[in-house]
């Protein structure tokens, strides 16, 4: 049975609907009126032990409230969520000694106690015995160099330090499933690294399930190997990263440096090649196709071959241009293949 | 060495006592934390008592001018007055937590209490201790010292088991009121603490024996919002011997308990239904 397993999973909110400046709160007080706005909408998740899945969309299109269902914090309107075999609402406390979630922009640390206190009240809430603590402190310390603030309030430290010290808080009693909400959102590119590393860690020698959610396109490609996008509430895509680089991701930009250009129509030197589309930028030879239906080496010994060639470069679409696609709405993810 | 064999938990096993320990154990991490700010925490008592001595001042100035009011002697009253004060201040110091509540709800702070395997009201209130309470048992304490001398207190085995159930009950009912006021910040949003800052106003009637009051305020106090219970039917078993009033206490303390657990459970529902 899968780790986590949404069916038709819905969540709708009541906004209250209120004309703006004091005549409008009156207004609203006498005669509440309300909008039902559907963050989720009707959700098929499936997610097996040990995979790391990532969890993109446009800010507001449902992914905290989705990471809020599958965690128990809300009650689902519709629809099923079972997370290690347990309702994660109803049956709250059994999951959550199985779960561990944090929120990037949101401490889940006491402002007000030193790190190591806090720690130590979850090695107590979760009852873990000493010895694994001590060795949960020493890998903390290795790896997130937590043991530098472990003294200090959690209030005078850094994001950098507040955000490691949250991961180090969430995996003190050793979880199944790891919910990361944004979990590199505001850090510089060094700290990111770090993090990144550490969870690929956790993931592949600890086997892990993270499920996270991203903005940053490279926690993606170095943390997990299955995407989830999801837009105004609905699902568009789930599949491995290697289904959607080749379903969408395929196309390749060759750039070739001419010297003393013709500007000629490349058509004649391209020809057999397959369809290939080729235009001069001032003294640059631009070859754009399909990597899968064409073959490169033989683009590139065409024009070795036709041309004096000074200069050469490869440019492939990645993730990161499928998914701002989906941002700006440009991929129709149904017309190009649609679900795997 | 094996420290991967070091097996030890701390704290007990069974899971209601493990709760009631870890709730302790979060009251001392926080009484740690707070009393490093010195100044604040000093600020915070002394703002209390100067609060309370400003009350006794008054009480002093309507007793000099009238000095027995419906049957109460300034002693009686004085007496009256610093039992509030200990029963309200007992409610008050292991009830800080209910304030937190309006603040949770607005920044969505709920989310982190519901992650953890824990009830969240012990949570809550493992997060605080009302520290300003310490100048009322304080001030409490000293009233009732000078102003038991002067009372014809009815000492009998009755009134000292009527004592033992209605001092505990009156603290239910305070810290079941403001758990229920501030609970209503799931359905407000924002009116932080207002309700709940009412309700301890209308406490303050608890100051002056129930009988100065209009039947129907009287009534009010006993029945709807049960501050009678604070003070004067504990008060009255001390200088008039144990009456029903007080036998029935407990009822007053359970319901309050039980209405407000009731309030908080919905506001908790409606918070998990739609989300901060």
């Amino acid at each position: 049975m899968a780790a986590i397993e949404a069916r038709a999973l819905c969540k709708a909110y009541r906004r209250p609907l209120r004309a703006p400046g004091l005549s409008g709160s009156v207004r609203h007080l006498l005669r509440p009126r309300h909008q039902d706005i559907v963050a989720v909408d009707h959700l098929d998740l499936s997610i097996e032990a040990g995979e790391a899945v990532c969890y993109v969309g446009p800010n507001g299109a449902g992914k905290s409230t989705t990471i809020k269902l599958l965690t128990g914090i809300l009650r689902p309107t519709a629809g099923t969520v079972r997370v290690l075999g347990r309702d994660p609402h109803r049956q709250r406390v059994a999951n959550a000694r199985d779960i561990a979630a944090t929120f990037g922009n949101r401490s889940q640390l006491n402002w007000d106690l030193p790190l190591g206190e806090s720690l130590a009240l979850l090695r107590d809430i979760y009852a873990v015995p000493q010895g694994r603590y001590r060795q949960h402190l020493r890998t903390c310390a290795d790896i997130l160099g937590i043991d530098a603030f472990l003294s200090a309030p959690v209030r005078q430290l850094s994001l950098g330090q507040r955000v490691r010290a949250d991961l180090a808080a969430a995996l003190v009693h050793d979880p199944k499933i790891l919910y990361l909400d944004e979990p590199t959102v505001g850090l510089d590119i060094a700290v990111k690294e770090r993090l990144r590393a550490f969870l690929r860690q956790l993931h592949r020698e600890r086997g892990l399930t993270i499920p996270l959610t991203t903005h940053d396109l490279a926690d993606i490609e170095d943390v997990c190997d299955r995407l989830v996008i999801i837009d105004q509430a609905r699902l568009l895509y789930d599949g491995t990263l290697r289904q959607v680089r080749d379903r969408f991701a395929r196309e390749r930009v060759l750039r070739f440096v001419v010297r003393q250009p013709d500007r000629a129509d490349p058509a004649g030197i391209l020809a057999g090649c397959g369809p290939v589309r080729a235009a001069w930028e001032g003294d640059t030879l631009v070859v754009a196709f399909d990597r899968l239906a064409v073959e490169s080496p033989a683009v590139t010994a065409r024009v070795l071959r036709a041309m004096d060639v000074v200069d050469f470069h490869l440019a492939d679409a990645g993730i990161a241009d499928v998914v701002r696609r989906v941002y700006e709405r440009r991929l129709d993810l149904a017309e190009e293949g649609g679900q795997p | 060495m094996g420290v991967d064999a070091d097996r030890r938990i701390h704290g007990p096993r069974p899971y209601a006592l493990r709760v009631l320990w870890l709730y302790g154990r979060m009251l001392g991490q926080h009484a740690l934390a707070r009393l490093s700010y010195e100044t604040d925490f000093l600020l915070t008592i002394g703002a209390s008592a100067l609060t309370q001595v400003l009350g006794l001042i008054f009480l002093g100035v309507v007793f000099s001018r009238i000095p027995s009011v419906r049957g109460w002697t300034f002693w009686q009253a004085a007496l009256l007055y610093g039992l509030l004060l200990e029963v309200r201040g007992l409610a008050a110091a292991f009830g800080e937590g209910a304030w937190s509540i309006g603040g949770a709800v607005a920044r969505g702070e709920l989310d982190r209490l519901l992650l953890r395997p824990l009830p969240v009201l012990v949570q809550l209130y493992g997060g605080g201790l009302g520290w300003s309470a310490i100048a009322d048992l304080g001030l409490g304490a000293a009233i009732l010292a000078v102003a038991g001398p002067h009372v014809a207190i009815v000492w009998s085995f009755g009134t000292v088991a009527a004592l033992c159930v209605a001092l505990p009950s009156g603290a239910m009912v305070y810290w079941s009121a403001m758990l229920a006021a501030n609970s209503i910040a799931f359905w407000t949003v924002g009116a932080r603490g207002t309700v709940a800052f009412l309700l301890h106003g209308v406490s303050e009637l608890a100051k002056f024996p129930l009988p100065v009051y209009p039947r129907l305020l009287a009534g009010v106090l006993t029945w709807c919002l049960p501050f009678a219970f604070l003070s004067f039917y504990p008060a009255r078993a001390l200088v008039a011997g144990p009456d029903l009033a007080v036998w029935l206490s407990p009822l007053a303390g359970l319901g309050s308990l039980l209405c407000a657990w009731l309030v908080w459970r919905a506001g908790l529902a409606r918070y998990e239904g739609t989300g901060s």
